[in-house]
């Protein structure tokens, strides 16, 4: 279960640093006569689109990972109330 | 026999979004002015329609722990846990749709940000849940849930707001996929089932992370109550 959450705690970080990639590492945005432009255009659209879903899933299981961080805290917390009720 | 459920579930669930994301990706065409990055369209929109279902929960369980707090304070406790996983859940799911829209917005508009009231009432919205969270994270006292279900209450009004914001006023945000005028919304029918697909699927996950959220701050209530026990053992 804790390799689980690991995962799911470095996996959010990948998809952050893809994201950071696809969008600080673009091409500029091509002059209005450039030779290239529909190319660049194209590559530019796809590279905003994969920083998005990148980011949605690194938010997204960011999420789950630290859900699954607090319930395993509570979990610790929960043997210690009771060993102490005792 | 409940933990099978809850595994089918989430199981069921992750294949809706690997359905989800290839429907998005790979069979709804792409659209002739926006191209590739109107793909973001088929997160962006079910994430906020997620959110908005969400910080409703929220509201309905504010209002319940109002009812309950002096009656019935194991409802009351259920009724705010709810509340607390609606308003947080929501918040994951705004901060993706606050994301995901500038940098559509980023390709389309050629521009981050505008204050139009679309974008503008949604950031309003995400900080008053944000501000709801930190108050239920740092402040202290028998009074701390009655604030924060008012404050609930207060915010769960913006979310019509959001809602009719580009129905009221003139906005650079595109017009409604629902409820538009005649030429909104999508036209294309496999455009609308890739946008259905990811509707469908993102609920079941919003679900399913609501109900893990919810599961975790019972946990939690109840550890309190344990804590308070002891002390007055002590």
């Amino acid at each position: 279960m804790k390799a689980l959450i690991k995962i799911f705690a470095i996996i959010p970080i990948a998809l952050f640093l893809i994201a950071a990639y696809s969008i600080f590492f673009a091409p500029h945005e091509p002059a209005f006569n450039a030779p290239d432009k529909a190319a660049v255009v194209a590559r530019l659209n796809h590279l905003y689109t994969v920083a998005a879903y990148s980011i949605v899933w690194a938010i997204q299981l960011g999420y789950v990972a630290y859900l699954g961080l607090k319930n395993s805290a509570q979990k610790q917390e929960a043997v210690r109330a009771s060993r102490s009720l005792r | 026999m409940k933990r099978t459920a809850i595994g089918l579930y989430a199981i069921v669930t992750l294949a809706l979004m690997g359905w989800g994301y290839y429907q998005a990706i790979y069979v709804a065409p792409e659209e002739q002015t926006m191209h590739e990055v109107q793909r973001i369209f088929y997160y962006h929109v079910p994430s906020a329609m997620v959110a908005f279902l969400f910080f409703a929960i929220s509201l309905a369980g504010s209002i319940g722990f109002l009812a309950y707090r002096r009656s019935n304070p194991n409802r009351a406790d259920i009724a705010d846990a709810w509340a607390l996983a609606g308003a947080e859940v929501g918040v994951v799911f705004c901060t993706v749709v606050l994301i995901t829209g500038p940098l559509w917005g980023r390709r389309a508009w050629g521009m981050w940000w505008t204050w139009d009231a679309r974008l503008t009432t949604t950031l309003v919205l995400w900080l008053i849940y944000v501000s709801y969270l930190l108050l239920r994270r740092f402040a202290a006292g028998p009074q701390m849930q009655t604030l924060a279900a008012v404050l609930g209450i207060f915010g769960a009004l913006d979310v019509p707001i959001v809602y009719m914001s580009n129905r009221w006023w003139r906005t650079q945000h595109p017009a409604p996929v629902f409820g538009g005028s005649g030429d909104s919304g999508i036209k294309d029918p496999t455009m609308l089932a890739a946008f259905g697909w990811n509707v469908l699927s993102w609920l079941a996950w919003g679900i399913l992370i609501l109900g893990i959220r919810y599961y975790v701050e019972r946990q939690q209530q109840k550890i309190n109550a344990q804590e308070a026990q002891e002390a007055l053992r002590a």
